[in-house]
């Protein structure tokens, strides 16, 4: 069988690259820096000799060199959407500003001093302008400071001297109240004289009866063993603390089962 | 051994200087009565780093061809996922190993116009392999001494 030339390449290099068994194998990070291109020229060929003849680690090579090339193309294409608009607005910027510097310094070189002056003494000027008003406007403040608290004395002296007039806050009387005004009431002859002075009575201590009671719709109530004026107002109007106005309005008198009483009925319900 | 010559085939596929003085020194320790296969992959190595540091640009461009194309068709492993040739341009052992690359690719993988009106350049592998013949003729004797049979009659395959 003749043989040539070819013949003694081809199984010279199946020789150089026939598959052995390795007793060591190099490490993943060995890989990286591989494919980082941070290895030494030898040792990079040497771990490149060994893949040559290493199916199972030139596998394993040729896999993450896939995969980092599909991560860079991915970081890329990402890159370059987010990138691209932002990278063509600066040098936008970039080119106008350099327009301004070749006008202003690179015909006039001068420029560049005579701009630092003008500059000290812009701010110069603004210090002069700014810490007179900051010095008037912080004695201002302190004038208004003192004011403030003389005003806060003079209120809590004043205060203190005024504690006795009725809360405004309270809504109804208490029996005491009712019969105190009943009593006072019972002496005017006059109806309306006596109605005058009722309702300045309640007026002169504050008292606020509840809106949601309609005093002027009224309606009979027969009373029932065991009654009383607050459970009545509690029954009928929600609100005990009635009882009282109750009493006033039905003639200041005792309550007897079976006899009649006129009770104001409620806004909205009935 | 032959992890030893593939750190140098690994720098010579991708075009780097290897120094001849040393790898001569090298093979000169392989003794007569080494195996043939041993001999054969230093005097390969030997007339392949010669020739790169001693032929002309078209040689040193169509050896890195020959080279790339003989060492790219091994059976393992596969060539990869979007492979394109002209990526192999400072490419090693690494990325050529069983690509399995025609002769066309491996022309534009250094950079060549591969074809032209008359088609793929065929010639330039016959070229380089009549100048790696002689070099290796010359080694093995230099080396170790009396030609093999196959690499006798140097004129009738160049």
């Amino acid at each position: 069988m003749p043989e040539n030339f070819e013949q003694f390449v081809d199984r010279t290099i199946a020789y150089e690259l026939s598959a052995k068994e390795h007793p060591h194998h190099p490490a993943l990070s060995l890989f990286l820096d591989d494919l980082a291109g941070d290895l030494p020229p030898t040792v990079r060929s040497q771990l490149h000799a060994h893949l040559a003849t290493c199916p199972q680690c030139m596998e394993r090579w040729r896999a993450l060199e896939e995969a980092l090339k599909e991560e860079q193309s991915v970081l890329e294409e990402k890159a370059e959407i987010l990138a691209m608009p932002e990278i063509l607005s600066q040098r936008q910027k970039e080119k106008a500003f350099a327009r301004l510097r070749a006008r202003f310094f690179a015909q006039k070189p001068l420029l560049h001093p005579f701009l630092a002056l003008v500059s000290v003494a812009l701010f110069l000027v603004f210090l002069g302008v700014t810490l007179p008003v900051l010095h008037r406007s912080n004695a201002r403040i302190a004038a208004l400071t003192e004011e403030v608290k003389q005003l806060r004395d003079e209120i809590s002296s004043f205060t203190s001297e005024i504690s006795f007039i009725p809360s405004a806050t309270k809504i109804s009387p208490s029996w005491e109240e009712i019969k105190e005004l009943v009593s006072s009431a019972q002496q005017i002859d006059d109806p309306w004289v006596r109605a005058v002075f009722i309702a300045a009575y309640f007026g002169a201590h504050g008292w606020r009866l509840p809106k949601e009671v309609d005093w002027s719709r009224m309606r009979a109530y027969q009373v029932k063993p065991g009654d009383s004026w607050e459970s009545i107002a509690e029954r009928e109007l929600g609100d005990k603390t009635l009882g009282p106005v109750l009493y006033l309005v039905n003639g200041a008198r005792e309550l007897v089962p079976g006899k009649g009483i006129m009770v104001p009925e409620k806004r909205g319900g009935g | 051994m032959n992890e030893e010559r593939l750190v140098y085939w690994d720098m010579l596929l991708r075009g780097e200087e290897v120094d001849l003085t040393h790898l001569r020194a090298l093979a000169a320790k392989v003794g007569g009565e080494a195996p043939e296969e041993e001999k054969a992959g230093w005097v390969l190595l030997l007339a392949s780093a010669e020739l790169m540091q001693t032929g002309s640009m078209a040689d040193q461009r169509n050896l890195l061809a020959y080279l790339r194309y003989k060492f790219s068709q091994t059976d393992h492993p596969k060539r990869p996922k979007n492979f394109h040739p002209k990526d192999l341009e400072c490419a090693g052992l690494e990325r050529i190993v069983g690509v399995k690359l025609t002769w066309e690719e491996a022309l534009i993988s250094v950079g060549r116009i591969a074809k032209d009106a008359k088609g793929v350049d065929y010639s330039a592998q016959k070229r380089i392999e009549a100048k790696l013949k002689e070099l290796s003729r010359k080694w093995w004797g230099e080396l170790f001494g009396p030609l093999p049979k196959i690499l006798e009659g140097g004129e009738e395959n160049a």
